[in-house]
């Protein structure tokens, strides 16, 4: 059993008055450490609540859900929030710093709740990698909308997760700076880091091993074939040694760089 | 590099909207401020009663009949009065079985302008020889040797020190001793010997500009101990049934009479209280549901990072601990310099014995009240709290938006 993340039958429904509304509708996956997953879809079709699910932010209304095959349903709220603390990092859809601090204290911040005494240099590399070395200092109002973004990517690394939970986390990035952060994220994938990434940006296919794409709640993956054609760059699995390409196309600088986490 | 931990971020939030921490502060500076006053109030009451009536050393106290209220307001908040009956009596009431010691005493009229004296006081003749409330309870002793006709023992508020010299009624007079603080009227009174009062009397209708009229044979109250295991009701039962015209009261019960009349009042101040402590309360349990609600999506964003519910739940009766000790210390500080300083403003104003607690004491209402207004901030703070900490992050997350 080499599945990291396992998903059995996982539902999620709302009651709206009479209305039963399925926000995630019996998903099953497997997720193997250092997979890649993207999954994209409509706005509405689940991907956010499904990505809830799986840190276990939302409690499923059927269905199970295992990590490293420790079910979740059965951890208490001490496990469970070391499970999030050391395990997962989570990149969120919305503006998600503490106002009240600063870029640093916020990129450090998750180092508190996982015991570890997270250094200095650690938190300025980590802030340098996102390009932010000269805002250690700013609140998040005196960020602009992709910094705040890059800090939260920042600030999900800071544990060295197992598992990546991204959501829409290149949102507000230009082209440029979201390849940027793509490739710091693919450098960790190599490196054994799981994400899984929620986008409406097909072009990111070409960074993940499995896409897959959410329709009215249900998760249907790609066909390699199909995502190749989707993608105008390298489908997923359709080039199988995509990780030494596009490894070598990287920057020296960040391969540098790279070698500290 | 600082650290990261609880205790930083409480202190962040606190500061994040200074004028919503500052009202919630005011509002327990307020509460406990007002419990601390009327604490320290009550128990000079209290302290003061306590130690008067143990110093007035008297068990029980014989008056013209129909004086029993003019006469408890003289010897506790020391109100001006003169009442008189024949001077027979003294010799009377120590013929009483159970009765260990007389001693006389003579109110005079009131003396409001006296040239050396501020404010109102009492001036009260007594006999040195045979006396037992006064001299005991000179700060200054008199080496063993008898008060001269023209020397006087003050209370601690007449202002005067030992060897001034002062003019009553046309007569000249020395002080010799000062008395203790009590707190009650004894601290407004000046006493003359009987001999001198009686030699100021006869001089007043010569040299005063109002002669005196108190009758050679007049006296106003006499001040009984009773032998060791008798018991004071029932000398002034005796002494009530044995003579004529006169009221006998005990010491327990003018403590009673004096209790009653502040229960009142008490009451009044209960209530008062109460409601500033509910109010208080309900505006900390009221911030902090906005404040949960208002940070409802930040702390699901820490629980996502791994907070614990435990944390969340800390972080906000945190907050509320900072505001409610920041508030209470103020209103502590604030009340208790006051009290301390305006001590004699009470006095007046409530015509009311009154005597600060100890330090130690102080400290100790102080650390209590201090615990009282933490534990007010926790429980306003603790629905709001379990709410939020237990709440679902995601559900926390879309709430908040
Ligand atoms: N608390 C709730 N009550 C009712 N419906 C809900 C609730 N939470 C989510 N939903 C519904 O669940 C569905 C999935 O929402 P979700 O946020 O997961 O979509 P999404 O795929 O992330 O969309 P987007 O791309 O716009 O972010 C939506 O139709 C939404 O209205
Ligand atoms: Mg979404």
């Amino acid at each position: 059993m080499d599945s990291q993340i396992t998903l059995r039958a996982l539902s999620k429904f709302y009651k709206q008055g009479d209305e039963k509304i399925i926000a995630v509708d019996n998903v099953t996956l497997d997720v193997r450490a250092g997979d890649f997953i993207v999954i994209t879809g409509r706005s509405g079709a689940g991907k956010t609540t499904l990505l809830s699910l799986i840190g276990r932010l939302a409690e499923p209304s059927a269905g199970t859900l295992a990590i490293d095959g420790v079910d979740l349903q059965s951890l208490d709220d001490a496990a469970l929030s070391a499970l999030r603390a050391r395990k997962l990092g989570f990149v969120f859809q919305f503006a998600s710093l503490i106002p009240t601090l600063n870029v640093f204290d916020n990129i450090r911040l998750p180092g508190l709740f996982a015991d570890k005494l997270v250094d200095e240099s650690r938190v300025t590399d980590l802030a340098r990698m996102v390009g932010l070395g000269d805002k250690l200092n700013n609140r998040p109002a005196q960020l602009s909308g992709g910094q705040r973004r890059r800090v939260a990517i920042a600030r999900a690394l800071v544990n060295r997760p197992a598992i990546l939970l991204a959501d829409e986390p290149t949102g507000d990035l230009d082209v440029d700076t979201e390849k940027e952060m793509l490739d710091l994220l693919q450098s960790l994938n190599t490196q054994g880091m799981t994400i899984i990434l929620v986008t409406h940006n097909p072009n990111l296919i070409a960074y993940c091993n499995r896409a897959f794409r959410m329709e009215r709640g249900r998760l249907i993956e790609n066909a390699p074939v199909i995502a190749s054609v989707l993608s105008a760059v390298e489908g997923c699995e359709a080039i199988p040694n995509r990780h030494t390409e596009i490894a070598s196309s990287r920057k020296p600088l960040l391969a540098m760089t790279f070698e500290n986490l | 590099m600082n650290r990261l931990n609880l205790p930083y971020i409480i202190l962040q939030n606190v500061k994040r909207k200074p004028y919503r921490t500052a009202a919630i502060a005011l509002c327990v500076m307020i509460a406990t401020g007002t419990l601390f006053a009327a604490t320290v109030a009550m128990r000079g009451i209290q302290n003061s009663l306590q130690v008067g009536l143990e110093r007035l050393g008297a068990d029980v106290i014989v008056v013209p009949r129909g004086q029993q209220i003019t006469a408890q307001e003289a010897f506790i908040s020391g109100q001006p009065t003169t009442f008189y009956m024949d001077r027979q009596i003294e010799n009377q009431v120590a013929a009483i079985p159970g009765v260990r010691r007389a001693s006389p005493q003579v109110f005079v009229q009131t003396l409001t302008n006296a040239k050396c004296c501020v404010g109102e006081f009492f001036l009260i003749g007594f006999d040195p020889r045979n006396d037992f409330t006064i001299s005991p309870w000179l700060t200054t002793h008199l080496n063993n040797r008898d008060l001269k006709p023209n020397e006087i023992i003050v209370g601690d508020r007449i202002l005067l020190e030992p060897g001034d010299t002062v003019m009553f009624y046309g007569s000249f007079f020395t002080v010799a001793g000062i008395l203790e603080p009590t707190g009650m009227g004894i601290d407004r009174t000046v006493f003359v010997p009987n001999e001198g009062l009686r030699q100021m009397i006869a001089a007043s209708h010569v040299r005063a500009e109002k002669a005196l009229t108190i009758a050679p044979n007049q006296i106003s109250a006499v001040l009984i101990k009773v032998t060791p295991g008798t018991n004071p009701n029932e000398v002034a039962e005796q002494i009530e049934m044995k003579l004529d015209g006169v009221q006998a009261i005990t010491a327990t019960q003018m403590i009673l009479a004096v209790s009653k009349q502040f229960a009142g009042l008490l009451n009044i101040i209960v209530v008062v209280i109460a409601a500033l402590w509910l109010m208080a309360f309900i505006t900390i349990a009221l911030v902090f549901t906005l404040i949960v609600n208002e940070r409802q999506r930040e702390i699901a964003l820490l629980r996502a990072m791994g907070a614990r519910q435990r944390f969340v739940f800390r972080l906000i009766v945190g907050e509320a601990l900072v505001l409610t000790a920041l508030g209470g210390a103020i209103g502590l500080l604030v009340s208790a310099i006051v009290l301390f300083n305006f001590q004699n403003l009470f006095e007046d104003r409530l015509h009311a014995p009154f005597l600060l607690p100890t330090a130690p004491e102080a400290i100790f209402v102080i650390l209590i009240l201090f615990g009282v207004a933490l534990a007010s901030g926790a429980l306003a703070s603790l629905q709001p709290a379990l709410r939020i900490s237990r709440l679902e992050p995601y559900e926390a997350i879309r709430q908040g938006e």
